[in-house]
């Protein structure tokens, strides 16, 4: 392998990071959702510290990818909105670790 | 740092975080303070005032759930933490009960002067004590919650006052649950000022 084709594969392999992960906001969110089972909104809102619109906004691209589910409900006669991660969005999300380990370890390789 | 030692940080940090409430501290320091109060001031009914809070427990853990949804959300642990959590408040129950009872069992037996010599009945009245503080020790590293080992430190050491002054087993629990129910007190109020009720969108 020449050192062109080298760089070429770090750079595919970065390349090759899940964009709709790789967003600071999303990943919070995901990481924070593939610890548990399920959460609803006040508890990632203070976990996270985005706010409504935010979460919102960044949970329907995650639910538009499959990688998550969105329910909304009552308990106490107050509306809750709960958030689980999907069997895709949790390989997805291991998928996109190992790639970040992966580009991790060939960094302190290198140096 | 191992592949998933990060994550299984953020798991343990995010479930510690969801019980710094201090209603648990508040409910075990009542309790001491009631089966402290009954052995001092109401002994015919000391035998049988831990069955009160046993009876409390199912009540104060749906109250604790509901009032800390609304202020810090509603989380579903998963599957092998919520075993866990099973495991451990069904092993503190049971050790803490066994540990009264063997305390109360062996403090009547040591109280006894005709079955025993001197220096086990000097010891009788702190025994109580020094059991429940081994539990809370144990509790403390069993749940990292380090807390537990200075209401453990109180227990101990009020069981060798009450055992230096030959005093009523009922005032090492009287003091621990005065400490125990103001840390849980102070923990609450920050809770509650750290967390204000908000709506869901």
């Amino acid at each position: 392998m020449t050192p062109s084709d080298s760089e070429a594969d770090g750079e595919s392999r970065e390349l090759d990071f899940d964009r709709l992960i790789h967003e600071p906001a999303r990943l919070v969110l995901m990481s924070n959702l593939y610890v548990v089972d399920e959460a609803d909104f006040v508890f990632l809102s203070r976990r996270t510290g985005l706010t409504a619109g935010n979460i919102s906004s960044h949970m329907a691209r995650l639910e538009a990818a499959e990688y998550v589910t969105i329910e909304k409900t009552f308990a106490d006669k107050r509306p809750r909105t709960t958030y689980a991660l999907t069997k895709t969005g949790r390989a997805a999300f291991v998928t996109y670790r190992e790639h970040v380990n992966a580009l991790l370890a060939d960094s302190s390789a290198d140096q | 740092m191992t592949r998933n030692q990060d994550l299984q940080n953020l798991e343990r940090r995010t479930y510690r975080d969801s019980y710094s409430n201090g209603i648990i501290d508040i409910y075990i320091g009542i309790s001491l303070l009631w089966i402290g109060a009954a052995w001092i001031w109401l002994p015919d009914i000391a035998g049988v005032a831990g069955a009160l809070p046993a009876i409390l427990i199912a009540p104060m853990l749906i109250g604790r759930k509901r009032f800390t949804e609304k202020r810090i959300g509603y989380v579903k642990w998963t599957e092998p933490r919520r075993q866990w959590e099973h495991r451990n408040l069904v092993g503190a129950l049971v050790l803490g009960t066994a540990f009264l009872l063997l305390g109360v069992g062996v403090y009547m037996f040591a109280s006894d002067p005709a079955a025993n010599g001197d220096t086990l009945g000097n010891l009788a009245p702190g025994l109580i004590a020094w059991l429940l503080g081994y539990v809370a020790i144990g509790l403390a590293f069993l749940m990292s919650a380090r807390r537990m080992l200075a209401y453990g430190v109180v227990l101990i050491a009020g069981g060798i006052w009450t055992a230096q002054l030959n005093a009523s087993p009922g005032w090492p629990l009287l003091a621990a649950g005065t400490v125990v129910t103001v840390t849980g007190i102070a923990m609450l109020i920050r809770f509650i000022r750290n967390n204000p009720v908000v709506g869901q969108p």
